[in-house]
């Protein structure tokens, strides 16, 4: 018998046979598909992500313009129809102050009218600090009164627009995960990488250090380490402190899972099989042990993001992340710290939402991520 | 051997399974694991079943404790166990998956020995402990006699210094040790059947030999009947009275021993012992396989399932038109009925 | 039976007295508190184009030995002398991981288990064309011919080389990595248990393969494996090994026929023979396996030894090999207590 006879006999079966030639990418995709939740997650997501380069666009007046007299406004609702007539507009908001509290209440004057146009043009901004533009989503004609403006979720107590400061306080928010999140992930494999291939001396002194750092408490760390940024930096400074400040964190339990994996993957035998066709430590490390590392970097991440919004919004609220004017979910909170403002203006909580929500849709996503990245575990 | 033969002839089979199918729904698609198995386990005798990797033994026979796991289910067929003649027959596919009656036939009545011990004993509790646990919640005995019963087993299944091993954890122990301690934790509550599911396939030669001496010698003492699964032939011959070769979800043949090794009907059958390595082989011959390979689940053939590895198919058989069923072609000699000729 | 294209009687491996201890580390501070010695003085060659088996129970130092020889493991103490292709010899125990590296594309590896000795996440082109790349064949277009070639050889199709391994059953995976490992034309092949997570019917395929292979490209092969029936099929020669040590090593004829040690006529027994009608009685040893971090002094078969004679029972014999017949060597306390 020659091998001819036996590759015939031993392949016409399987070519009938369709099987996949799917990658890792593939099945990851064909698995997590099946999450419905999770890909629902995955595109709200997505939406707010894009929305978040488009923060001005949606903002109906400037989120920085104070105005005295028109603080503490109440959300208005849009009225679409006008007599059976569409024709959008707002009822104006008419303030009288209590005689006695000397509290200003609003209430709405629907005679006196004012329209709400699409595509309107209102306050110049610099689109992504580029490109100057004048273009809004909703907004009023020009002529109009400041506080005869459009309030979709009322005013703070200095008169600023909630509607247009939670849009723009979204991009901080948002951003300061992605950008943590980097961070983590360099720090993480890097760190937990050269520990798990190396071994030895360098493990132990990389896995004390993690172990110290994990030690120390973490709010008072964050408090003194904020406490210790000059008040001279400016907005952008601080931000990348801040992101600083928070994957020290994070990136400890990117590195103790990578090192771990790294451990388990250098006794592989495809690992093995490799080494002894010759290759060197940057190909064993680049194509064999990082690729089998994504899906654990995948589930990594989709933990650390929620955690790191969760913890600027935390230190921003505590008045120790970012400050005023850097308008972040965290900051708009601020207004929320005392017992009046949440009895009396209920809508300043209202920036309490993009953040529970956004950790949700976050969490879902990563529930599937998890399930689906790791095509290999049956 | 033949002294038993003659023994058990007319009795009624302890437990009949009869057109067992079992399925998986998963996402891919219906795997039919078992697809229409039938066999029968003989009191006081071993049944061998024997079949390559995925074919459903494992599935086939973990259906009779009802232990299949989450996708799958029993869609068809029946397992019919007449343990007591006093009592009467239980259909086990009829029973509830969780219900008290399942319970007390798991571990009590039908117990399984697994491959790796290591997943079937906890890490956390002592390997004596764990099975004091089990003596105490079948047999309801108090806490020192169960502890005097495990030194008991202990004893019996050749375990070297058995005080001490009862305090050891399972991870303490040998590969040979922890299987020996598994066979004391199956047979400890006196079971009518153990389900035996490749209880060697990890161990050595040498601790092959010495499990399988062991096994045989329980079953002398206490009659139980052993289901035995592998997919070694040598192991089969050595240790099996009845053996069913398993091909795709069906019993493909099923015969005595020695009807199996020395009259093969079916055309597997005939294959699987071809290909055998052997001692007494010439050095460096070229071994005869069965050509092609085993379908995949997924795409079972229909009709019959071996008929794109067969070498003389029936015209019927090679185009599916034959179902699959076996039939008598001796006493106790079962064929498949479209093979009974191509072998 | 096949014939042999040639077979010369220069060894192409030369191992002697090759030990690799483990140490036993414990505390924190990883004091070295003993030694396990996986291989205690190993010698024995392999000529060209012959296969030579490694057997014993488990645990006994089979892998640590084809790893030491490999060079996947750093050897403790002793010479593995390796006639590469230019008829060099060179001392594999004596050079660092880098200088190891050129000579790699000369001994290639099969690895027991079809599943993890394949990286999931390649496509079989990049798997079987991985030795070829980093040898230094770069172009693409080269490397696809000759993994065309080399799956032909081994029987897949070529057609299935941008398949990932999942979509491959367990006997088709173990050709997988028998192409990797003949890609590069090696001259020694080490398979350790290359067919024992194969069922029967797709190992005697795998069997049938390597032998056609061997005569085909005139390969020489170190075959680990604990089945006595699969070793006496494909060997040329045997060597029995029990706790680090050979204890017996001859031709399959003088190991299966004749065997002199005790432990390998148990072994021998303990093989369960396909034929209810052969059904025997086995040779049971008594007694636990000799520890490998604490051997007994002198045979360390002794204390399972069913007749040993009083010398070697206090320990007072070291072990050694003699040739009892031509080619037929056993260790010396045990010559005359099988
Ligand atoms: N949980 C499950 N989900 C889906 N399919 C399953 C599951 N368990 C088993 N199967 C399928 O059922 C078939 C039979 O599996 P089974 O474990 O009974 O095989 P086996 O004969 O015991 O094989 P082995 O010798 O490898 O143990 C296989 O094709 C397997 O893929
Ligand atoms: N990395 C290691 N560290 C410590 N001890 C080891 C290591 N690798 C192997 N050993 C020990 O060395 C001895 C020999 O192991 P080896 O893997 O060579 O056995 P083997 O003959 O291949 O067995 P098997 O048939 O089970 O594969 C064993 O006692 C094992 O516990
Ligand atoms: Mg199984
Ligand atoms: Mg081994």
């Amino acid at each position: 018998m020659s091998s001819e006879s036996n590759i015939e006999k031993v392949d016409n079966i399987n070519s009938e046979e369709r099987v996949s030639v799917a990658s890792q990418g593939q099945l990851i995709w064909w698995r997590f598909r099946k999450h419905k939740l999770a890909v629902f997650s995955a595109i709200l997501l997505l939406l707010l992500y894009l929305t978040t380069l488009f923060a001005e666009f949606f903002a109906t007046s400037d989120p920085l313009e104070s105005e005295a007299f028109r603080g503490l406004i109440q959300p208005q609702p849009i009225h679409f129809f006008d007599e059976g007539k569409l024709s959008p507009h707002v009822c104006a908001m008419e303030g009288t102050r209590d005689p006695y509290t000397y509290k200003k209440t609003y209430k709405p004057n629907c005679d006196k009218k004012t329209p709400v146009e699409f595509f309107t043009k209102g306050y110049e901004y610099e689109w992504l600090g580029l490109i100057p533009m004048d273009r809004h989503l909703i907004g009023v004609p020009e002529g109009y009164l400041a506080e005869e403006h459009i309030f979709l979720l009322g005013t703070d107590i200095q008169g600023r627009d909630m509607w247009s400061r939670i849009w723009v306080a979204s991009r901080l928010s948002l951003s300061i995960g992605l950008v943590g999140v980097t961070l983590t992930l360099i720090f993480g494999i890097s760190l937990g990488g050269i520990s798990g291939f190396y071994g030895g001396f360098i493990d132990t002194i990389i896995q004390r250090i993690i172990e110290i750092i994990r030690a120390v408490p973490t709010i008072p760390l964050w408090m003194a380490l904020s406490a210790a940024m000059p008040f001279s930096w400016s907005i952008v400074q601080i931000y990348f402190s801040i992101t600083l400040i928070i994957s020290l964190f994070a990136w400890t339990d990117l590195a103790r899972v990578v090192r771990g994996r790294f451990l388990s993957l250098r006794e592989e035998d495809f690992v093995t099989a490799a080494v002894l066709s010759g290759a060197n430590e940057r190909r064993i490390i680049f194509r064999h042990v990082m690729p089998s590392l994504y899906s654990h970097i995948i589930a990594a991440v989709s933990l650390a993001i929620p955690l790191m919004i969760i913890s600027e919004t935390a230190l921003s609220f505590l008045g120790l992340g970012l400050q005023a004017p850097a308008i972040s979910w965290g900051t708009l909170l601020q207004g929320t710290q005392n017992v009046q403002s949440v009895a009396l203006y209920k809508w300043l909580m209202i920036p309490a939402f993009p953040v529970v929500g956004s950790i949700l849709l976050f969490n879902f996503l990563g529930d599937g991520l998890r399930d689906a990245a790791d095509p290999y575990s049956d | 051997m033949t002294k038993k033969n003659t023994k058990i002839e007319k009795q009624k089979p302890i437990l009949s399974v009869n057109g067992l199918k079992v399925h998986f729904f998963t996402d891919e698609g219906t795997v039919k694991a078992v697809e229409g198995a039938s066999f029968d386990v003989l009191a006081g005798r071993t049944l061998g079943i024997v079949g390559e990797s995925g074919c459903g033994k494992s599935v086939a026979t973990r259906s009779l404790l009802r232990l299949v796991d989450s996708p799958g289910k029993i869609v068809d067929g029946e397992i019919i166990y007449r343990g007591d003649a006093n009592k009467k027959e239980i259909n086990i596919t009829s029973l509830k998956t969780s219900g008290s009656d399942i319970k007390s036939i798991r571990g009590g009545e039908i117990s399984l020995i697994f491959q790796e011990p290591m997943t079937s004993f906890s890490p956390v509790h002592t390997v004596g402990n764990q099975i004091i646990e089990a003596i105490k919640l079948h047999k309801k005995l108090n806490k020192d006699d169960a502890k005097g019963l495990t030194l008991d087993w202990f004893k019996r299944v050749g375990m070297p210094d058995p005080e001490q091993r009862m305090n050891q954890y399972p991870w303490q122990l040998s590969g040979g040790q922890r299987q020996r301690a598994m066979i004391a934790m199956a047979l400890c509550c006196d079971p009518k059947i153990v389900i035996a599911d490749e209880p060697t396939t990890a161990l050595d030669v040498t601790t092959q030999a010495q499990i399988l001496d062991l096994l045989k010698e329980l079953q002398e003492e206490n009659g139980m009947s052993i289901i035995f699964i592998t997919h070694d032939l040598g192991v089969i011959a050595e240790i099996s009275d009845d053996v069913s070769v398993m091909y795709l979800g069906n019993i493909v043949e099923s015969a005595s021993v020695d009807e199996i090794f020395h009259s093969p009907k079916h055309p597997y059958t005939t294959g699987l012992l071809n290909s055998i390595p052997s001692i007494t082989n010439k050095n460096r011959e070229r071994l005869p396989t069965i050509s092609g390979s085993i379908p995949h689940p997924h795409n079972r053939p229909s009709g019959c399932t071996f008929r794109n590895r067969c070498q003389n198919p029936s015209d019927d058989c090679r185009e599916g038109k034959i179902e699959m069923k076996l039939i008598e072609v001796s006493p106790g000699h079962f064929v498949d009925q479209c093979c009974i000729n191509c072998g | 039976m096949t014939t042999k294209n040639k077979k010369d009687d220069s060894p192409i491996l030369e191992v002697t007295n090759l030990k690799k201890y483990f140490p036993i580390q414990k505390g924190i501070f990883k004091k070295i508190v003993g030694n396990v010695r996986a291989v205690d003085g190993v010698d024995f060659s392999i000529n060209k184009g012959e296969t030579v088996s490694l057997v014993g129970e488990s645990g006994c130092g089979k892998t640590t030995t084809a790893r030491c020889i490999m060079r996947a493991l750093d050897p403790t103490s002793g010479e593995i002398k390796f006639k590469t292709k230019n008829n060099e010899i060179i001392d594999l125990s004596k050079l660092s991981k880098d200088e190891v590296r050129p000579y790699r594309d000369d001994i290639q590896m099969i690895f027991q288990d079809p599943f993890s000795s394949l990286n999931p996440r390649m496509t079989l082109f990049d798997i079987v064309g991985e030795p070829l790349l980093v040898n230094g064949m770069k172009a693409k277009k080269e490397r696809e011919e000759r993994v065309s070639e080399i799956m032909h050889q081994v029987g897949l199709r070529p057609e299935y080389m941008m398949r990932f391994p999942h979509a491959f059953s367990g006997g088709q995976r173990q050709r997988i990595g028998i192409a990797r490992a003949l890609s590069i034309n090696p001259s020694l092949i080490v398979a350790d248990e290359p067919v024992s997570a194969l069922d029967v019917s797709v190992q005697a395929q795998v069997l049938n393969l390597m032998m056609d292979l061997q005569d085909q490209l005139n390969l020489t092969y170190l075959f680990v494996s604990h089945d006595l029936s699969v070793v006496s099929q494909i060997s040329d020669r045997v060597i029995v090994m029990y706790v680090g040590k050979i204890v017996e090593s001859g031709t399959p004829k003088q190991i299966f026929e004749s065997p002199k040690h005790p432990y390998t006529s148990a072994l021998l027994s303990s093989v369960p023979k396909a034929d209810p009608r052969l059904r025997q009685e086995r040779i049971v040893l008594k007694g636990e396996v000799a520890n490998a971090a604490d051997p007994p002094s002198g045979c360390t078969f002794r204390t399972r030894c069913p007749n040993p004679t009083d010398d070697c029972r206090d320990g007072n014999i070291e072990m050694g090999l003699i040739e009892v017949s031509p080619g037929h060597w056993v260790d010396q306390c045990c010559v005359n207590c099988g």
